[in-house]
């Protein structure tokens, strides 16, 4: 019976030298002494997100789910592979790298989508997308529940979009299962990158081997005082 | 008073019926004894039936139903937002098309999306959305019945293999018609609207089926 870690590239371990060696997953493997399974995705959104939630629901391996949850905004589509879009975000004014076209004959597509979304980014489409994730947490909750699946769910990036009006929707969310939600009216939500922030990283921000083993250390700390671990 | 809450899409919402209040759940309502919230509505996706859902249980809007139906449509829409409000775009049909100012990346969207999609894809998106919906009404305690409006069957098409063990995960004893049929086939030899809804008499039969699986159930 596995550990199976769902997440983005800080779960993949982009950026190590090894990912298969240093990411948060393979440390929190040697620290439990469990088999740990990797399904961190690069650029991946919290809709690929779910899939992997939902197949490690009905897997009778998975003993333990941890979900690090990326950014709202991230959109999933489809051209001639599935395709993550992040409005808004800088990175979203680049070009695809040259040489990539050769590969991929969607590669005008791909960064048209990418303009037409960055395009009609906004204050509204980012609420959205932050309630969506309420509802996609709200939901996955209750299938691991009904499917008697032990998880801890975590935010990789800071959950800047609060709205107050949003707040009869967050209630409904069992943050008991969230790592970092505070425990007192002063204290702030805590995420992967809080915890990493003066941990070295690389060129793309991703943490380094330091961070890794540190985000390692939190989850490893929070299943144990749950007794699913010793 | 019992109330039953539906979600769907046109068909849902009775659209092309001179009234709108004999669509099938006010039917069924009336068959169940049931007050009717319909938040069926024209070309919405499933994106906007899990949303319209959870905020309707969760929110309590109105007051907690007694039992929810919901009338699936085609896994083909996609939800959107941008200033102007969430819109499903239903990639393939090119006569969808956006009427409000300023929402030209609209039809941006629409044509790029006519261009590529995969009925693989959808399909696996609507399955995740079944699953999550049956286990959320699960742990909400709220009895249920799911349908689709027209048959979601093109999964026979697609080969892979995780898409079995996803399948298999459905609950279908609350699930009518799962992989066989929908409204749409049920009510194919009754007459039709010019835009293609079954008119009175398909809304009479998709209700007493539904109400018939209920009477089975019980």
């Amino acid at each position: 019976m596995s550990i199976y870690c769902i997440g983005d590239s800080w779960t993949y371990g982009s950026e190590l030298a090894d990912p298969e060696r240093y990411s948060w997953p393979a440390a929190l493997s040697r620290l439990t002494g469990r088999t740990v399974i990797n399904q961190g995705k690069e650029a991946c959104g919290n809709t690929r997100i779910v899939k992997r939630v939902i197949d490690a629901a009905f897997n009778e391996d998975a003993d333990i789910v941890i979900i690090a949850w990326t950014n709202p905004e991230r959109k999933e589509l489809f051209t001639n592979d599935v395709l993550n879009v992040w409005p808004g975000h800088p990175k979203n004014n680049k070009v695809w790298p040259l040489g990539y076209e050769r590969e991929n004959q969607y590669i005008t597509y791909q960064n048209d989508i990418n303009k037409i979304l960055t395009t009609c980014h906004c204050d509204k489409m980012e609420r959205w997308a932050t309630r969506q994730w309420y509802r996609d947490i709200i939901l996955t909750q209750s299938l691991l529940e009904k499917q008697n699946k032990k998880y801890a769910m975590v935010s990789t990036f800071t959950p800047w979009n609060f709205d107050e009006k949003d707040s009869e929707l967050k209630d409904q969310i069992d943050f008991g299962r969230f790592i970092g939600y505070p425990v007192a009216p002063e204290y702030y939500f805590e995420t992967m990158s809080s915890w990493v922030k003066d941990c070295p990283a690389g060129p793309g921000h991703h943490p380094l081997q330091k961070g890794q083993q540190l985000i390692a250390e939190k989850i490893y700390e929070y299943i144990r005082n749950f007794g699913w671990v010793s | 008073m019992k109330h039953l809450l539906t979600l769907g899409d046109s068909f849902t919402y009775g659209e092309e019926l001179a009234d709108t209040q004999k669509a099938w759940p006010y039917l069924l309502g009336s068959m169940i004894d049931h007050q009717v919230i319909n938040l069926g509505l024209p070309g919405v996706s499933n994106d906007t039936i899990i949303r319209s859902l959870i905020d309707h249980v969760i929110l309590g809007r109105e007051p907690r139903p007694n039992l929810v139906v919901i009338g699936w449509t085609s896994p083909g829409r996609v939800e959107f937002s941008d200033d102007l409000g969430e819109f499903s775009i239903w990639p393939g049909y090119a006569s969808k098309r956006f009427e409000a100012d300023g929402s030209v990346w609209r039809y941006d969207l629409v044509e790029y999306l006519n261009r590529y999609h995969d009925t693989g894809w959808f399909h696996r998106r609507w399955l995740h959305h079944v699953l999550l919906a049956q286990s959320f009404l699960k742990s909400q305690e709220i009895p249920y019945v799911m349908l689709n409006t027209l048959n979601n069957d093109y999964y026979r098409q697609i080969p892979f293999d995780g898409f079995v063990k996803i399948r298999d995960s459905v609950d279908r004893d609350c699930f009518l018609g799962f992989g066989e049929s929908g409204m749409v086939e049920w009510a194919d030899h009754t007459a039709k609207g010019t835009g293609g809804h079954f008119l009175d008499d398909g809304h009479e039969i998709v209700a007493k089926k539904i109400n018939e699986h209920l009477l089975h159930r019980r």
